[in-house]
């Protein structure tokens, strides 16, 4: 699909009679200009940020006096000089080439003017590449006998967006000089490029450190090592509802988590959809959206969950909320600890899921049963069906999609969301999230490698189940089109 | 009878709300009490708030704050401007296509999220890219994406494909279709975008945790270890701060469609009064 030419454009009027792709060459040429002389090198010593400089401030000074462990360095930039030139001369000399853009296309094809931007932004992409690199002269490194790794000059925020910039830049000159036309399409181009490098390229990265560990050398080499620290046939007592239970390490952490995720669930669809019914059933007997009211029931959902968490042992502690009321009361003599006692702090930890993804339950299955037609209801009673059997085989099957999409949006995060667990029972619960952060940020490989492995088999696990529900879904949807 | 049948829900729905609410409640009534570090009411004060940001903590904990806003406001912007551009890209590709992209996109949604924060990790260790503010803002990018793209697609599908064709028929170029016809039709999606992807950055506490250096600290992150370490009154303070901001936030988003039911409602009385008349 093509459109029309830029003809009648208002839109930067100066520039008017310029393709589009030359504009964009333009934009990023000036703005490539701008952070020239906006600090945007970071000078790095002994990995901690000594100051932030601009190109222009490097160009002017030439060099700058440093001390390194006491001893006076002098850090000359003479190398990097050519480079900084170049960048700032060659922003201006693509701006030129969109301004006169007519006029010299009037003498050389238009290809070739965008062929030459091209060349220009190349090498202004090139001369800001380099610039850090050669600031600082490998004389003072081996004086000072430290590595490239303990001084160097890094772009900040400011200079990694340049660069990007720079690059669409880029492609646009290429486009002008292949003689093609900028479609709308092309839009979408740099997503795919953005889904490759944050959704694809990590997935294949759990795969891959699942496997393989980076050695002191560098390079990759295939162990099971993460396999055996997770399978070490280490066993431990647990408790589990009164029970005393003697199970593999990990396996009775992954049972707990488990455990736990699935009364989450459980108790959210409990909850929610009893409620998800009364409001949607108030909704429609009124004729409003009652969005104010559902507002009520979600606004939870924005507050802090580490807050929320936080408060509920406020309220079941020692010296909480709770115990207060009730020695005030004279029910009690001394404190309860609600918290301490096995059975009570599981029961409590669900109830804080629960309390916490309660509202990710309500509004699938709201948003389900409000657009439920009244008629579908009627229909049935007219078939001959009680109000219970209408419930259970006509509009129960039919909220089914809302239930589903509840599950996901609960069963999932509460399986790995190790927070709760831990403030409620102060660091005394292990579970499969806290496993896999202490795994992950330690210092030994094979810790770390088994934490991969962990979060891969993690991955997989509620993959293949959100799998399962997906399939169920489509089974009860169409048993419930069928009645 | 009609009566009694509508009592029981909403004594469930009372009973609910009391159960979402009791946690913040607490909190939000122990911040006025004058006795630090405890949960006996010993009298009102306003203490906790002049103190909310002064001494040691105080100071991290707005060093925080500010650390949050900053990453959820880049985070929220800059996910919802390349949601915006690639579904209008998007929309000029095969529906096969576009369905194929829409999954790879919506892979991270049914992630746990401890898993996301992991790979995003690995892909940076990859990348080579130093663990810090740019790996944070990166990675809450990246996270915030598909949820800003689930928020515009529907608005750019239901989008009638002539508009733009018309606007341009009418002199308008490329890009003013673009400025001055498609991006006010999809704003309630732009909007509802940029609310969903900020409130999903501001909670975030897994992603962030492994992303960033012990220099930065993200209001979760800061949050968590406070909670750890007992009773704080700074975190009450805090909390009714955040639920009366929410509070006016949601309240102002819903103005609107509250204010646009009411006038249904209105008209919907004077038609079935009219009907009875």
């Amino acid at each position: 699909m093509t459109f029309p030419s830029l003809k009648k454009s208002t839109w930067i009027s100066s520039l008017s009679g310029i393709p589009l792709h030359m504009r964009i060459a333009f934009i990023a040429a000036l703005i490539s200009l701008v952070v020239f002389f906006l600090p945007s090198l970071t000078l790095t010593l002994f990995s901690a940020a000594r100051m932030n400089l601009s190109y222009f401030q490097i160009l002017q000074s030439g060099q700058m006096r440093l001390s390194i462990s006491g001893v006076k360095y002098l850090l000359s930039f003479s190398d990097a000089m050519p480079f900084l030139v170049l960048s700032l001369i060659l922003p201006v000399l693509v701006m030129l080439l969109v301004i006169f853009y007519r006029v010299i296309s009037e003498k050389i094809p238009g290809r070739a003017v965008s062929a030459s931007a091209l060349v220009l932004t190349l090498g202004n992409l090139a001369a800001l590449f380099l610039v850090p690199a050669k600031l600082v002269p490998s004389s003072v490194l081996s004086d000072a006998a430290i590595s490239g790794a303990d001084l160097y000059f890094s772009p900040q925020a400011v200079g990694n967006l340049l660069i990007i910039l720079l690059i669409i830049g880029l492609f646009a000159s290429a486009f002008g000089a292949a003689g093609l036309k900028i479609q709308l399409r092309m839009l979408s181009y740099p997503y795919f490029l953005w889904l490759i490098v944050f959704t694809v390229l990590p997935l294949l990265l759990i795969f891959f450190a699942a496997f393989f560990t980076k050695d002191a050398a560098g390079s990759y080499s295939f162990t099971v090592g993460g396999f055996q620290t997770l399978l070490v046939p280490r066993v431990i007592e647990t408790k589990f509802y009164g029970l005393t239970l003697h199970l593999q390490e990990y396996f009775s952490v992954f049972l707990r988590s488990l455990d736990y995720a699935v009364w989450t669930t459980i108790g959210c669809l409990a909850v929610a959809y009893p409620l998800a019914y009364a409001l949607a059933d108030r909704a429609k007997r009124t004729h409003s959206s009652s969005s104010l009211l559902l507002m009520f029931f979600v606004l939870p959902m924005w507050i802090n969950t580490m807050l929320r968490t936080y408060a509920w042992r406020a309220f079941f502690g020692q010296a909480g909320v709770l115990n207060n009321f009730l020695l005030s009361l004279h029910v009690i003599s001394d404190p309860i600890l609600f918290l301490k006692l096995d059975f009570l702090a599981d029961f409590i930890i669900k109830l804080v899921l629960v309390n916490d993804f309660l509202p990710f339950m309500i509004l699938p299955i709201y948003s389900v049963l409000v657009k439920l037609d009244e008629n579908v209801r009627q229909a049935a009673h007219d078939l001959g069906a009680n109000s219970r059997q209408t419930f259970s085989r006509v509009i129960f099957p039919l909220s089914m999609p809302g239930v589903i999409s509840g599950i996901q949006m609960v069963f999932m995060p509460s399986l790995t969301f190790y927070m709760i667990p831990e403030i409620i029972s102060e660091g005394s619960v292990t579970t499969i999230g806290t496993t896999v952060q202490t795994f992950i940020l330690s210092e030994s490989t094979v810790q770390q490698q088994a934490g991969n492995v962990l979060s891969l088999l993690l991955l997989i696990f509620v993959l293949v189940t959100m799998g399962i529900l997906r399939n169920s879904d489509k089974d009860s949807g169409g048993g419930g089109m069928i009645l | 009878m009609r009566k009694l049948k509508q009592l029981f829900p909403n004594i469930y729905i009372c009973l609910i709300f009391i159960f979402l609410y009791l946690p913040i409640a607490v909190l939000v009534v122990f911040s006025f009490n004058s006795i630090p570090k405890s949960f006996i009411w010993g009298g009102f004060t306003l203490d906790n708030y002049a103190k909310l940001f002064s001494g040691n903590d105080g100071g991290e904990l707005l060093a925080a704050l500010l650390t949050t806003l900053k990453v959820a406001s880049i985070a929220s912007v800059s996910s919802t401007v390349i949601a915006v551009v690639s579904c209008i890209g998007l929309s000029y590709f095969s529906k096969k296509f576009q369905a194929l992209v829409l999954n790879v996109t919506y892979i991270p949604n049914i992630m746990p999220e401890l898993v996301t924060g992991i790979s995003f990790m690995l892909l940076f260790a990859f990348l080579g890219i130093q663990k810090g503010q740019l790996t944070l803002v990166l990675a809450h990018i990246a996270f915030c994406v598909p949820f800003a793209v689930l928020s515009i697609n529907p608005k750019i599908r239901q989008l009638d494909r002539n508009l733009s064709e018309a606007a341009q028929d009418l002199g308008a170029t490329q890009l003013q279709a673009i400025t001055k016809v498609i991006i006010p039709e999809i704003m309630p999606g732009i909007v509802s975008s940029i609310l969903l992807t900020f409130t999903l950055s501001v909670d975030d506490y897994l992603v962030s945790n492994f992303n960033v250096d012990s220099t930065v600290q993200t209001l979760p992150m800061k949050i968590y270890s406070m909670a750890k370490f007992g009773v704080n009154p700074k975190m009450n303070a805090l909390t009714a701060i955040m639920f009366l901001a929410i509070f006016l936030l949601l309240l102002a988003a819903n103005v609107r469609s509250i204010a646009e039911s009411r006038e249904k409602k209105r008209k919907y009385r004077r038609v079935s009064k009219n009907d009875k008349a």
